[in-house]
């Protein structure tokens, strides 16, 4: 194989190292900086980026947490009014009740007042037309001339229908 | 009709001698050149106005160097950074040798054994070099593999060496004989599409394309290989042995 002929191998071994060192030297000069410099500032604008997007979705974690208090305040402060709110219904309820009942009670009375001077008015009645049916009874008594025994009677009746009549107007 | 190695032979073109040591400009030189210039103006055109978003040449490039870079990092364990620029070296000058022999007419420069036997000796020499200025006296606890007992030595010992001086040989010529094959193929191919009847000569001329296209993956994948273990040689100097 003519690749087996030493002659050429000088030759060969020095013009493979000086390309070699040639095309090393170009590329770190000419090329290698700049794909390097290119992949390095978009690896940088990568990571800003995603850097950016991670603060972004800090700020709006914070934001919900904010969010999220906010609303436990406000549930916590529409507790508290209903409960006020509530405590004051329930104050003033009682509060009319108590005067309703105080007003009730202030009838009652009037009522049973009133009723005791209509009573008193009825036996005083009672006794004026009691002692008018003594009188005539009396007066039967002494027109007829009756006797003891007759005059009781009469006078019981008198008293029985006068109890009677009293009866009634209770 | 010339052989099927006939396209493998050196061809001087301008005879120099220095001294002693002859120097010659011969096709071997002109198409690495070739090569050389090939790769760096190519790539310097993919990147003359470098932006955030990439246009097609300067995604390819970018991806080449990716891949370059991925590799050197994840075989050169802690400082592969330092050593991009140096195997993205190695692989495009390969890469470029390779595939300038697939123009037709052409001459692959890494179908010689001189060329392929000075990259490979070169990385193997820089490794040592590395690894006696690591770990100075210790270079030789490799050779030595820990837990290994002592009544093995003498078998272990010379294996190692062994297996530490074949590198650079089967480095070199894993490049050189996949080059060579290829190339004999493709050669061989064209000669009989050339001498079959004219009707049946889309046969052998229809290979030549498959194997153009074969021989310019094989041409990536032999410039990968020999980065890849160059990578590997580098780390397993700079480990503690």
């Amino acid at each position: 194989m003519p690749q087996f002929d030493t002659t050429f191998f000088s030759s060969q071994i020095f013009w493979t190292i000086i390309s070699f060192l040639v095309l090393f030297l170009l590329l770190s000069r000419w090329v290698l900086p700049r794909i390097a410099a290119v992949l390095n500032e978009r690896t940088r604008l990568i990571n800003d980026e995603i850097e950016a997007a991670r603060k972004k979705r800090e700020e709006v974690d914070n934001l919900k947490l904010e969010y999220a208090d906010k609303l436990a305040d406000i549930d916590q402060e529409a507790k508290k009014m209903f409960d006020e709110s509530e405590k004051r219904i329930s104050e003033r309820r009682q509060q009319m009740m108590g005067e309703w009942n105080e007003e009730m009670e202030r009838k009652k009375l009037r009522f049973l007042e009133d009723a005791e001077v209509a009573r008193q008015q009825a036996i005083r009645e009672i006794r004026a037309q009691s002692a008018d049916l003594i009188v005539d009874a009396a007066e039967k008594v002494i027109h007829q001339r009756m006797g003891d025994s007759e005059a009781q009677q009469i006078l019981e009746e008198s008293i029985e229908a006068l109890e009677k009549t009293t009866a009634k107007k209770d | 009709m010339s052989g099927p190695l006939e396209h493998f032979r050196v061809i001087v073109y301008h005879d120099i001698h220095l001294g002693p040591l002859d120097i010659s400009i011969s096709n071997t030189t002109v198409f690495m050149w070739l090569a050389v210039l090939f790769v760096a103006v190519l790539l310097r055109l993919m990147m003359v106005r470098p932006t955030m978003i990439p246009g097609m040449g300067q995604l390819l490039a970018e991806m080449l160097y990716g891949f370059v870079a991925r590799q050197t990092r994840l075989n050169i364990h802690g400082e592969g950074e330092k050593y991009i620029p140096l195997m993205f070296t190695l692989f495009t000058f390969i890469l470029g040798c390779n595939l300038v022999g697939l123009i037709p007419g052409a001459f692959t420069p890494t179908s010689q054994l001189a060329v392929t036997g000075t990259l490979a000796i070169g990385i193997f020499l820089y490794a040592t070099g590395l690894r006696f200025y690591k770990h100075g006296w210790g270079f030789f606890n490799a050779f030595a593999p820990q837990g290994v007992p002592k009544i093995m030595l003498p078998l272990m010992v010379p294996i190692e060496l062994l297996s530490f001086l074949a590198r650079p040989v089967t480095l070199a010529l894993r490049l050189f004989a996949n080059m060579t094959a290829g190339h004999m193929a493709l050669g061989v191919l064209a000669v009989l599409g050339l001498a079959t009847p004219w009707f049946l000569q889309w046969l052998p001329l229809g290979f030549t394309v498959v194997q153009i296209l074969l021989e310019m993956i094989i041409a990536f994948i032999q410039a990968y290989i020999f980065v890849v273990l160059s990578c590997v040689y580098i780390d397993d100097a700079l480990v503690d042995h």
